[in-house]
This record gives structure tokens, C-alpha cells and sequence, in this order.
């Protein structure tokens, strides 16, 4: 056994009787809401004719991206030391478990999941969704192949896992930059969406590894979300200044109609918050809240952008309407319980002292 | 062949007969509406004036839905209309995303107009399979009325005679004519999408 797995051994304590407890109860809670919105319809969601893609798409790109920016900073620490960042079965495995999540986000989303399978069969290479299914399975198997070969350096996985990730993360961007219809997404949505994927991904390490280790990845945690700060700030002025009245529109409902919530909550809880926090505060709990109000931050980054664009028509319908039903928190918060469960499964059957 | 609508603004009541007979002909569910009527107000008092704008899916020649669809669900026909083949479709409404008309819907759940009354009329009964829970639907041009010769319902109902249908490509076409000698306009031409549907300033 090596230094660094003997180190682990003592430091990865065995998942807790009320973690797995917690994680069960919330995912059962999470399904029994989903088959609650089968059996009635997704008119127990808050969409609309209007807005149609809400909280469940978020929390879909938020799980990818988390899932993805993970296996990026593991593939990238086997070509640069990265600091905190000296373990790599935990991480992957919370990389497939984000993925494993981000999944079933998207099945909990469409209205006909029965159909599902034709995603796999039709295989249009001509829609960005099609890509984004088939790049989130490859990221998948990427991790899961990539935490069975793991324990020892493997160069060539980590460059896998490198394109793997990017490659995702830039396709989601993408699906929703083709739409000419939104022209706030664009350039600057991938953008933000790959410096997302990264910010999602530290968090997520932060919460997995152990205090010590996660408080090495304080500085580039400050570093990202400061760009992710100056990105954000960056799409809203460039909508500001254009002179383009739709776009005005768009801007509109960001800082004060329907996204502002979660545009205001994210710049303020999810951006400068964890930044006070990693400046000023030497609490306990300080690596747990900054990790979480990063991630909370990013989910809120995604519904904003997704609702302020449908909520503003071109041909003049009335301003559509949207806020998550409880039916979509529950199942979002089981979905997130599912990725905790799978993440303590595979904890519990891959030993941390073989990686 | 492109099958094309030219609408009249200037004769255009806003009566909304045009989406009436669209809800009978496809027996659509509530808040499902293939065709419908947005009336917005302009100018200020005493000078102000109502505008009515028909919309329906406009059958992009280019159309964003069609590139959208990750199963294949959205079609374009050889004569441009566009349909949605609903048992195909898995309802990930990325068609109505990449719609910048609004002009799909979506079923969010097995409804009646009479749900205080009694329940499910047979006609809704026996035409609730057109509608399948949980995917998407809009305007087909009414493709089997066309197909049979006949003109769309709308058309055919408007009481204005503001609604003209035929074949874009054919020049000898009323609507061909319309379009070529009539200023028609289409909706958002910026966005690269060439509606079908074209309307003669009101």
C-alpha cells in the first residue's frame, strides 16, 4: 500500500448509517414525485405554453457540468499538479454519479420518457441534442473506465477525460447558442458554460475531499469564481449596450422580470458570498458553505438564462410566466439525492485504500 | 411545391373565427391553440387603434423546429408543411425552443372543456388519440384537407376573406401573385428561418 492510499485509509471514514438513510429517503421522495407528474401530467410543473424548459434542464446542465468540470481537474492533475487535487477514485466517482444524476434529470424533464430510447435509435447528427446525449454517455463510460484503470497514473485517461468533459460542456453551450430565436445565447453562453463546468466541478471536490485537501483548492476557487463573476457581469452589459430591442427585452427580465431571482441570487449568494467567505472567514464549515453556495450559484446562473429568454416573445404573445412547482423542487432534490446514493454505492464497493 | 398562406392584415377582423374553426376541425385541448389571434393596442388616445396579428406555424422553408428535433419527430413534407409525428415524439420541447413564432404546443395533460360539466364530451373522447400527453403539436396546414383538395379550415372560415393558401413556387398562384405584387412580408426575416406564411401589411 502506498503513502498516499495508507493517508486515505485513515482519512475516507465508511458512509454513515444516517447518509445512507438521508440520501434514500430524499431519492424515494424525489421518484415518488416524478410518478406523481406522470400519472397527472406535466401540468403540475410550472411551465407554460411559453416557457417550457425550466428548472429541471438548470439542474441537468448544473449535474453535466459538475460531473464534467471533475473529470476535467482529474485529467488535467495527471499533466499538471494540481493542488489538493492528489486523489482521483473519489472524484471520478463523483463524476459519475453527477452524470448518473444529470440523466435522470433529463428522463424527470421530457413528457414522453417511454420514448426515450429513441434518442439512442435515431441518431440525428445534425441536432446539437443528439450530440449532447450521446457526449453525456461518453463522459460516462470515460469516468467509470477511467475509476476502474485508476490507482496508479494514467496519462492517456486523463486526456480522454480532458476532451471528454470539454467536449460536453461546449456541446451544451452549443444547444443552446444554435438557437437564433434566443440571442442572448450565444458565444458568451459557452463560455460560460465551460468556466461554469469548472466552478460546479471544485465545488464538488471541495465537498468530497477531506477539509485539509479541500482548503488547497481555496485559491483556485476564488480565481473561478471571480471570472465567473466577471463573465456574468460581462453578458449582462453586452445586452445592456446593444441596441437591439429584443435583446433590451431579455435584459429586462434578467435584472428585474422573471430570471431576476435567480440572476440576483446568484450574483449575491452564489458568486460574492463564497468569495467573502474565502477571504474573510475562518470557520469550520467555511469549505462546506462556499462549495455549496458555488454549486447552488451555478444552478441558478443556468435557470436564469434559461427563463428570461422564453419569457420574452417575438411576436408579441403576453409575458409568459414561470417558478418551479414543488413537484419540480422534490424532484430535483431527489435527482441530486440519486447522484449522493450512487456516489456512497460506488464508495462503498470500490475501497479507497486500492486507489 | 411549397405550400404557403398570404394573410391581409388590413381585412384581418380580429374575430378570431380563424381560431375557432382550428379548434374544431383538430379538436385541440384547452390551452392548445395551433392558430390564434394576439390583439395589442397602438398609439395613445384619441389617436390609439387596436392590431390584430393571426399566428400559426409559419412552415419555415428553413426550419429551426426540423433541426431541433432529436428523433425525427418534426418532418417537413415535400409540398413544405411542416408536421410533428406525435408517436415518435419524446417531448423534450427543444422544437419549442428553437421556435421563435411560438407556434407549438405543448400537451401538458389529458383535459375537457367540460371537466365542471359532466367530463369528456364524445367528440373529445373519440378524438383525444390526435393528442398525445406529454408531447408537442401545432398547426399541419390542415394537411389532410389539403391533401383531399380542400382548402386549411381557417382559410376556408375566415369571414374577411382575409386568408389566401396555394403553392409559393407555383407563379400563377394567388398567393405567389400576393407575395410578388403585394409588399407581402414575412415575420422576423432576420432570423434566417423564410416563413411560409406571409402577411400583406395592415
Amino acid at each position: 500500500m502506498t503513502t498516499t492510499a495508507s493517508a486515505m485509509k485513515d482519512k475516507v471514514q465508511a458512509v454513515p448509517l444516517s447518509g445512507w438513510a438521508a440520501s434514500i429517503i430524499l431519492t424515494v421522495a424525489g421518484l415518488a414525485a416524478w410518478i406523481y407528474q406522470l400519472v397527472a401530467g406535466m401540468s403540475v410543473t410550472g411551465y407554460s405554453q411559453q416557457v417550457v424548459w425550466g428548472l429541471y434542464i438548470a439542474a441537468f446542465f448544473t449535474a453535466a457540468a459538475a460531473g464534467a468540470g471533475l473529470l476535467f481537474l482529474v485529467g488535467l492533475s495527471e499533466f499538471v499538479p494540481l493542488a489538493g487535487l492528489t486523489r482521483r477514485k473519489p472524484l471520478l466517482m463523483m463524476s459519475i454519479a453527477s452524470f448518473v444524476a444529470a440523466a435522470f434529470l433529463i428522463l424527470m424533464d421530457i413528457g414522453h420518457p417511454t420514448q426515450a430510447w429513441r434518442l439512442i435509435t435515431a441518431f440525428r447528427l445534425n441536432v446539437p441534442m443528439t450530440w449532447d446525449f450521446w457526449f453525456l454517455v461518453i463522459a460516462g463510460v470515460v469516468a467509470l473506465v477511467y475509476l476502474l484503470s485508476a490507482g496508479e497514473s494514467s496519462r492517456l485517461m486523463g486526456a480522454l477525460g480532458i476532451v471528454a468533459s470539454l467536449a460536453l460542456v461546449t456541446v451544451e453551450g452549443i444547444l443552446l447558442a444554435s438557437n437564433a430565436s434566443h440571442p442572448m445565447w450565444g458565444g458568451l453562453t459557452i463560455v460560460g458554460f465551460l468556466v461554469g463546468a469548472l466552478l460546479a466541478g471544485l465545488a464538488l471536490a471541495m465537498l468530497v475531499l477531506p477539509k485539509d485537501e479541500a482548503l488547497k483548492l481555496s485559491n483556485a476557487m476564488a480565481w473561478v469564481l471571480g471570472i465567473s463573476l466577471g463573465l456574468v457581469l460581462a453578458e449582462v452589459l453586452a445586452g445592456a449596450v446593444n441596441a437591439n430591442l429584443h435583446t433590451i427585452g431579455m435584459e429586462e427580465e434578467v435584472l428585474s422580470g422573471l430570471g431576476s431571482p435567480f440572476f440576483w441570487f446568484q450574483v449575491v449568494a452564489g458568486l460574492l458570498l463564497p468569495l467573502a467567505l474565502l477571504k474573510y472567514s475562518s470557520a469550520n464549515w467555511k469549505v462546506a458553505a462556499v462549495a455549496s453556495l458555488a454549486l447552488l450559484g451555478v444552478l441558478a446562473e443556468k435557470s436564469w438564462i434559461l427563463i428570461s429568454e422564453q419569457a420574452h416573445s417575438w411576436v408579441g404573445l403576453p409575458h409568459g410566466s414561470y417558478f418551479p412547482s414543488w413537484v419540480e423542487f422534490l424532484a430535483v432534490i431527489g435527482a441530486c439525492a440519486l447522484g449522493v446514493l450512487v456516489f456512497q454505492l460506488l464508495l462503498t464497493l470500490i475501497k479507497p485504500e486500492t486507489a | 411545391m411549397r405550400y404557403g398562406m398570404v394573410i391581409d392584415l388590413q381585412r384581418c377582423i380580429g374575430c378570431n373565427a380563424c381560431t375557432i374553426a382550428c379548434k374544431q376541425e383538430h379538436s385541440t385541448p384547452p390551452t392548445v391553440f395551433w392558430s390564434k389571434t394576439v390583439i395589442s393596442e397602438t398609439g395613445t388616445y384619441p389617436n390609439a387603434r387596436q392590431v390584430y396579428m393571426p399566428l400559426l406555424c409559419m412552415h419555415c422553408k428553413d426550419s429551426p423546429c426540423v433541426n431541433a428535433c432529436p428523433t425525427g419527430a418534426t418532418q417537413k413534407l415535400d409540398n413544405g408543411i411542416v408536421i410533428v409525428d406525435q408517436s415518435i415524439c419524446i417531448g423534450c420541447r427543444a422544437c419549442m425552443i428553437a421556435c421563435p413564432y411560438n407556434a407549438r404546443n405543448f400537451i401538458f395533460e389529458q383535459k375537457s372543456y367540460y371537466e365542471d360539466k359532466g367530463g369528456s364530451t364524445a367528440y373529445e373522447q373519440a378524438t383525444a388519440s390526435n393528442h398525445i400527453v406529454g408531447t408537442v403539436e401545432k398547426c399541419n396546414f390542415c394537411v389532410d384537407r389539403v391533401t383531399a383538395g380542400q382548402e386549411p379550415a381557417c382559410v376556408l372560415t375566415c369571414p374577411a376573406d382575409a386568408r389566401f393558401f396555394g403553392d409559393l413556387e407555383d407563379p400563377n398562384s394567388q398567393v405567389a401573385k400576393l407575395v410578388a405584387t403585394k409588399g407581402a412580408v414575412q415575420l422576423h426575416p432576420e432570423l434566417g428561418t423564410d416563413p411560409s406564411v406571409y402577411y400583406l401589411p395592415g
